[in-house]
């Protein structure tokens, strides 16, 4: 099992190294120079002196060894083009937040969406699963900032229950942001619970067990319910880089200080150091996801964890 | 024709196939048109989605007003006889820029959809067929591309390729791919093991035509249930792109880029938000709940 954590994690290196090779590759061929169009430099010793000291002149496969080797050795992303801040802090700010709205939607997720679907399925066909049916197909086809938009007018302009400018400091600011981006994810969370509790509910062991007279709701959470959850957690990858991508646009729409809304300023303002920083921090996230839920899997799933210890068996004989 | 959906619904009925039912159901695609055709829901949604398709299509000849003239002095309307949808702050007809900006969004996510599924599927047959080395590596590029959010890449290729040009379709077919390539891949090494593949290449037929006859014919229906799911997550994904600006640039309608420009009007004016919004959650609807008829009926083990 160990073995098997340790490849995962050496399985993120290449990927992330890819990813910056690929955006810093696009950004470095990007026709323009940000320094000749700056007023003050009009050419000559001055154009030159600058040249030399961003070392320009460097070729391709230079800079983006020296870059990776700044950001993953020495945690520094290089600064602003405009202004020669440190990227680092700001970033380190933003990243907060937005790892802190992606936790809390992914909770909020998981923790409503799986009674939801497991209530759904115990009702198969009855009215409540038909209304909770209904509710979560028309939650995933609405787009999330028409869902911010009337959580927004209801919650904070009609009942006032919320601050309609909140200060991003509280954490109760990031309360609607966190459920904005669950109800995306909360209907294919609960759709794949209902289908995956559906189809255990079929099995004998199942039917043992009601013929044994253990009580349905025992049966249903207890029983049912660990063995249906299988499914659920290895679609939780793609659900979490699903959220990340609500979550950036939820960010823009809420403006709350996090690496979307300096994403998209950066690429209209052409920071494209900023650009790389955020690409390079998002990968990371979800790379990061993408490792812990397939160990998690492993954990949930004895036929993997079985396979693993025997092959490592095998490969000490 | 009544006797013709009585033939059905015998057959339906009986859960083993009898040598009646064999012939009948020879015609894999034409039974499967037949059990979608069965399912009022999904023959309902096709209708509506189709009508929202037409209607954005053959807009020139449903409205008399341009997309981009100004009229100040019908500003902020609501819905009336002059102006079906109403006007939106400058005094633009609200129906002409929702059907123009229609045909924009269903052109993108279209594109962006065939793309990715020929991009997938090309890569999909060939790592699935092939197996070994061929597969790592393309597994491995298709991890990669898939742990890129697509909002990345969407602004990535808009960094690269310039703001608000509708390239952001690539981009977004990119995104897509490597779902098709899976499914695909999975499906193909299913197939690849059958006796009938491997008679096929004993009689030495090549490896371009068993991937084209053989193989492609199998994973079909599997690709067409994916292609409809991908294109509704394209379309929500192309509106959520022109909502943040991304799309295209004014006074270009798009689905998103309408309800943007509603934004600020929510209060007082609420039907500028309100209709673009709808009309993107109806044709998403319809589309996803015509994708559960057709999953239903090319899949009839459930």
């Amino acid at each position: 099992m160990a073995k098997y954590v340790l490849k995962r994690i050496l399985m993120m290196i290449p990927i992330v190294l890819g990813v910056i090779l690929v955006v810093f590759a696009v950004l470095y061929f990007i026709p323009g120079s940000r320094i000749r169009s700056m007023p003050s430099l009009s050419g000559g010793d001055a154009l030159d002196s600058v040249y030399t000291f961003l070392r320009v002149g460097d070729n391709f496969l230079t800079k983006y060894v020296r870059y990776c080797y700044n950001v993953i050795a020495k945690f520094d992303f290089g600064t602003f083009g405009t202004t020669a801040r440190l990227l680092t802090a700001e970033m380190s700010y933003r990243l907060r937040n937005t790892v802190f709205l992606l936790i809390s939607g992914v909770a909020v997720t998981v923790i409503a969406g799986i009674p939801v679907g497991v209530y759904a399925a115990t009702r198969k066909d009855r009215p409540a699963d038909r209304i909770v049916t209904t509710i979560s197909l028309f939650l995933s086809s609405i787009p999330n900032y028409a869902i911010a938009m009337v959580l927004t007018l209801l919650l904070c302009v009609n009942f006032r229950l919320l601050p309609l400018i909140p200060v991003y400091t509280e954490p109760i600011a990031y309360l609607l942001p966190a459920i904005t981006i669950s109800l995306g994810g909360l209907s294919s969370i609960s759709r794949i619970t209902r289908t995956s509790v559906l189809e255990v509910l079929e099995q004998p062991y199942i039917t043992a067990l009601r013929s044994k007279g253990v009580k349905e709701t025992s049966v249903v959470w207890r029983h049912a319910l660990k063995n249906a959850l299988v499914p659920v957690v290895s679609t939780l990858g793609g659900l979490i880089t699903q959220l990340l991508c609500g979550t950036l646009v939820v960010e823009y729409f809420f403006n709350v200080p996090g690496l979307g809304t300096f994403m998209l300023r950066s690429v209209t303002e052409r920071e494209h150091m900023s650009i790389l920083a955020c690409t390079v921090l998002m990968t990371l996230i979800l790379s990061a996801t993408n490792t812990s839920t397939d160990i998690l899997y492993a954990f949930f799933n004895p036929q993997i964890r079985l396979r693993y210890s025997k092959r490592t068996a095998r490969n000490e004989e | 024709m009544s006797s013709d959906i009585g033939a059905v619904n015998n057959e339906n009925g009986k859960s083993a196939p009898d040598s009646g039912a064999a012939v009948a159901s020879s015609n894999f695609w034409l039974e499967a048109l037949r059990r979608l055709f069965k399912n009022k829901t999904a023959v309902f949604a096709l209708v509506v989605f189709a009508i929202v398709c037409i209607s954005c299509a053959l807009h020139p000849y449903l409205t008399k007003y341009e997309y981009m003239v100004i009229d100040p002095a019908n500003t902020k309307q609501g819905p009336s006889l002059e102006h079906l949808l109403g006007t939106d702050h400058l005094g633009r007809d609200l129906f002409t820029r929702i059907l123009y900006g229609g045909t924009l969004t269903l052109r993108i996510s279209f594109v962006s959809t065939v793309l990715a599924a020929a991009a997938g599927c090309i890569l999909g047959l060939v790592s699935g067929y092939f197996g070994k080395r061929t597969d790592f590596i393309l597994s491995h590029l298709l991890d990669m591309v898939a742990s890129v959010p697509v909002f990345l890449l969407v602004i990535l290729a808009e960094a690269a390729l310039g703001w608000g040009k509708g390239n952001f379709m690539y981009a977004m077919g990119i995104a897509a791919m490597p779902q098709f390539a899976r499914l695909i891949r999975a499906s193909v090494m299913s197939i690849v093991g059958s006796e009938y593949i491997e008679a096929a290449r004993a009689l030495g037929v090549g490896h371009g035509e068993i991937l084209a006859r053989h193989v492609l014919h199998n994973v079909a229906p599997s690709l067409i249930i994916r292609f409809t799911s991908a294109f509704s997550e394209a379309l929500l994904l192309c509106t959520i792109m022109g909502y943040l600006g991304i799309a295209v640039n004014p006074p270009t309608p798009e689905w998103g880029a309408l309800a943007y420009f509603g934004r600020s009007f929510i209060r007082s004016y609420p039907h500028m938000i309100i209709i673009p919004c709808s009309v993107i959650t109806i044709s998403v609807i319809s589309l996803g709940l015509f994708g559960d008829g057709l999953r239903d009926a090319l899949d009839p083990r459930e």
